[in-house]
């Protein structure tokens, strides 16, 4: 039972994740591969916070999305000028420079011996100290990541995002300002990714590097393609998904060292298939295909 | 500082390999080849089985890692690319397929062969030839020649030979090129797997000079993007000057900072000229109409 509801609220965190990336790939076009970085310094600011100043939950979060959105600016502003590979190139090369940076600055963040010790979140009076107390958190910061995206994409700014997932000359040929709408929409993607950072640094109660290097940020890019791309509910089934699957190894009795690579290998595989056969993912209209 | 340097050139001299597979490729298909890099570090795992856990001799096993290789980018071109290209998907879908052929190898190649370092060099010490403070290894050399060797090469075939006037012709047009009656298809098979066997000759040479290990075909890719970009996408010799550039700022980058931070100086690098000089060294300007 305890297993179940683990893999539950690591499949509510991963869908915050694939919801934020979502929001920029899917519904604007902008394959990122940075989200892992924004992730990243959610869990890393949060984290740091609240172990040495002995900040509550709330306040780590909180500050965790600040700071992610303000790195937002500073990766997006420059790589937003730039279109389709040189853009995925760009969040490529800040992807690894944070990674660098949550690895090599062992003044701040410890390096590879990570942060140990981060205590159970308490919000007002509620300690959440229980699988099932975290997994109603998880839902409910779920639902939050759900319904900024849906108002998002329901009002004119959403429509303007779609515009320029199309046609990008054509949007700015109706007077949108697209640098403007791509900078906001990366920035509320950053802000949601560095709040699943955060849930997962108090979660697990220790982060390190690992968690968030490039290919976590290709882990959430597979989920959110084979699930289907600017769809209401494909992030949810490719999050789902991709985070039970590799658990159904757990059972054949495989060496840990073999099923992690044979994860690997079914999520490569996956995608290949999906561009091949279904591009817009299981449940999407979407295709990345212009 | 001058051995620095030395080295730098040195590593630089496999990186441009690296990269000009790497932009050749991108000048014909327009897109990112990262499954290049998987198909870098089979190779070198091929020639490492061959020759350490085997028994074969060096030339045999090189043989048979390019041949695996360019059996390889056959496959990739064949089977995911050509299918691709002909549903019209964007450069996007072939960017996520392309890294999903690299996921599987790259982890293919860790069940097989393990997650540890492998080395292919024969013994510890080497002979070395010393001028003055300088040590160059005879492998150093070799690799040097080889590289250069093979630049000049590809370069001939590419801007002196009927073949490579029918690439340069697809690069500039597919469709253009088609309706004068260039088999394109043909072409840009023989363009991948010319890509696949020169990423598997340069990861030869790396791994005889550093090691292996499953993550080197990433590595690859890193240092590949990296120089084609400086050096201006899609530019022949702009991605063998982005080489030896990134081996140069590896090398000088480990001379005032620690050598944790290697990487991060060669993204620095990749932003930088991202942000200020896009399109590199001798790429065309990029176009704003384009956008």
């Amino acid at each position: 039972m305890e297993y179940l509801l683990h893999i539950l609220v690591l499949g509510a965190v991963y869908t915050v994740l694939t919801v934020s990336l979502d929001l920029l790939a899917g519904r604007t076009g902008l394959l990122s591969i940075a989200q892992a970085a924004f992730y990243g310094i959610g869990a890393y600011t949060s984290a740091l916070l609240v172990t040495q100043v002995e900040a509550p939950f709330l306040v780590g979060l909180l500050a965790g999305v600040a700071v992610a959105v303000l790195i937002s600016f500073i990766v997006s502003l420059p790589s937003l000028r730039l279109h389709d590979d040189y853009f995925v190139i760009a969040t490529f090369g800040f992807q690894m420079i944070l990674f660098s940076i949550f690895n090599n600055w062992i003044g701040l963040t410890r390096g590879p011996m990570g942060i140990p010790g981060i205590p159970q979140p308490v919000i007002l009076r509620w300690r959440v100290d229980t699988h099932l107390e975290f997994l109603v958190l998880a839902i409910v910061l779920a639902c939050f990541a759900y319904l900024v995206v849906w108002r998002i994409t329901s009002s004119p700014f959403g429509r303007a995002l779609h515009a320029i997932r199309e046609d990008e000359v054509f949007a700015k040929a109706l007077g949108k300002n697209t640098l403007r709408f791509k900078v906001t929409v990366f920035a509320v993607s950053a802000a949601l990714a560095a709040m699943a950072g955060s849930l997962y640094a108090h979660y697990i109660t220790y982060i390190d590097p690992t968690s968030f290097t490039v290919m976590e940020s290709i882990l959430v890019i597979s989920m959110v393609i084979i699930g289907g791309a600017g769809s209401l509910w494909g992030p949810l089934v490719g999050a789902v998904l991709l985070v039970t699957l590799p658990e159904a190894l757990r059972f054949v009795g495989l060496p840990s060292a073999v099923a992690a690579n044979l994860r690997q290998i079914i999520y490569g595989s996956l995608l290949v298939i999906m561009m091949m056969f279904r591009p817009r993912g299981l449940v999407g209209k979407y295709g990345f295909s212009k | 500082m001058l051995q620095a340097l030395i080295n730098g050139l040195i590593a630089g001299c496999g990186y441009g390999l690296v990269a000009v597979g790497f932009a050749l490729v991108y000048a014909v298909f327009r897109i990112l080849h990262v499954a290049n890099g998987g198909i870098y570090a089979t190779a070198a795992y091929v020639v490492c089985w061959l020759t350490v856990d085997r028994g074969f001799g060096a030339p045999a096993a090189i043989s048979a890692g390019i041949l695996v290789g360019g059996t390889l980018g056959w496959l990739v071109e064949t089977r995911i690319y050509r299918p691709l290209r002909h549903s019209n998907s964007s450069s996007l879908v072939l960017l996520i397929a392309s890294l999903g052929v690299l996921i599987v190898v790259q982890n293919l190649l860790s069940l097989v062969f393990g997650d540890g370092t492998r080395t292919l060099r024969p013994g510890v010490v080497q002979s070395a030839i010393v001028i003055g403070s300088l040590h160059i290894t005879l492998l150093q050399v070799a690799i040097v020649v080889v590289s250069t060797l093979l630049y000049v090469v590809t370069s001939t075939i590419l801007f002196l030979t009927r073949i490579g006037c029918l690439v340069r012709a697809v690069a500039d047009d597919h469709y253009l090129a088609t309706v004068v009656g260039v088999p394109t298809d043909r072409v840009l098979l023989l363009v991948m797997v010319g890509a696949s066997a020169l990423a598997s000759g340069a990861a030869i040479l790396v791994a005889y000079d550093t090691d292996l290990t499953p993550m080197m075909g990433f590595e690859a890719v890193f240092i590949g993007i990296t120089a084609t970009v400086v050096g201006g996408m899609g530019s022949f010799p702009g991605a063998w000057l982005g080489g030896l550039l990134i081996g140069l700022a590896r090398n000088l980058g480990g001379w005032w900072l620690p050598a944790r931070w290697q990487d991060a100086v060669v993204f620095a690098v990749l932003v930088v000229f991202l942000l200020l000089r896009p399109q590199g060294f001798f790429g065309k300007p990029l176009k704003k109409a384009h956008l």
